[in-house]
């Protein structure tokens, strides 16, 4: 199966549930991965965890007894994709390492 | 609490310069607080305390997913201040830092693609319906005995239908035209 990149933004909010988290604190989550790089508008946020959440690469949490919010969290399926993520970046770096650090060939 | 109401209007395809508009309002102490997409009704507070934004959720949610969408915003520390068809006025605290994304390209184009979505939508369900309407007016020609029922139902449809196809011809297209390109100008940056 071929599949698109992920986006900068999907691929923070996903390394940012690998443990269970709310909305705000995915936010700041990502914001610290980033440095502050990675910035999301509750709205664009909304909308992207709907998505993963409907792919099953993520899961909503039963909210607890007192807290009407609900906490997201990455699924098996999710952390397999996320490790797809990381096998195609690194195949990214390795290929600018060997083109760009070559030394350039005498003319 | 000293209240204002100002009429405007913004076409589905102007929701930056509405929401520009609404910034400027509130940087001047005028915060939203109501609005039927004609009237906005803004109410006097400290000059530059929140930032609004729209929003445009996607419209095949389900009234669970909107309802999760409310607790989520309450969440996340941003009120839904009032909604207008699809359209939330979303505002927030400036204190609490901005409301905006790093990839504003992303962002845009899933509310630009969302507006041409629901834009479609209602060109096709109003086309539909002028054309039931058009066919119910040559129908009775058909069924009704002649006299002023059957003149008035005749009538009344062909004119009804026209006007509406006029309408549809002058402000639904520009509109759809105008979405589709910037969709297409979305398309050629991402590219």
């Amino acid at each position: 199966m071929t599949r698109s990149a992920l986006t900068e933004s999907i691929y923070y909010i996903m390394l940012s549930l690998t443990e269970p988290l709310h909305g705000y604190g995915i936010m700041q989550r990502t914001e610290a991965l980033s440095a502050g790089r990675v910035r999301l508008s509750a709205g664009t946020l909304y909308g992207a965890l709907a998505n993963l959440t409907q792919k099953g690469w993520i899961v909503q949490q039963d909210a607890e007894e007192n807290s009407r919010k609900k906490a997201y969290e990455l699924t098996e399926e999710g952390r397999k994709i996320l490790g797809g993520e990381l096998e195609r970046l690194r195949e990214l770096v390795r290929n600018g390492e060997t083109i760009l650090e070559q030394k350039c060939p005498p003319i | 609490m000293k209240k204002k109401r100002l009429i405007r209007y913004f076409t589905i395809a102007e929701f930056e310069k509405e929401e520009a508009w609404l910034n400027q309002m509130a940087a001047k102490g005028w915060n939203l607080v109501a609005t039927n997409g004609i009237v906005f009704t803004f109410e006097q507070g400290q000059p530059g305390e929140w930032e609004y934004k729209l929003d445009l959720p996607d419209e095949r949610y389900s009234s669970e997913e909107i309802s999760e969408y409310y607790r989520f915003m309450a969440g996340m520390g941003v009120e839904v201040v009032t909604s207008y068809k699809m359209w939330h006025y979303l505002r927030h605290r400036r204190a609490e830092g901005p409301m905006t994304d790093c990839d504003t390209l992303r962002a845009q184009l899933v509310i630009v693609n969302r507006a041409q979505a629901y834009a479609v939508r209602t060109t096709c369900i109003l086309v539909q319906l002028f054309t039931l309407i058009l066919l119910t007016g040559s129908a009775a020609r058909w069924v009704l005995d002649a006299g002023a029922l059957r003149d008035f139902l005749t009538n009344f449809c062909a004119s009804f239908s026209m006007s509406g196809f006029v309408a549809l011809t002058v402000i639904f297209v520009p509109l759809l035209r105008r979405l589709r390109r910037r969709m297409n100008d979305f398309v050629e940056r991402v590219v």
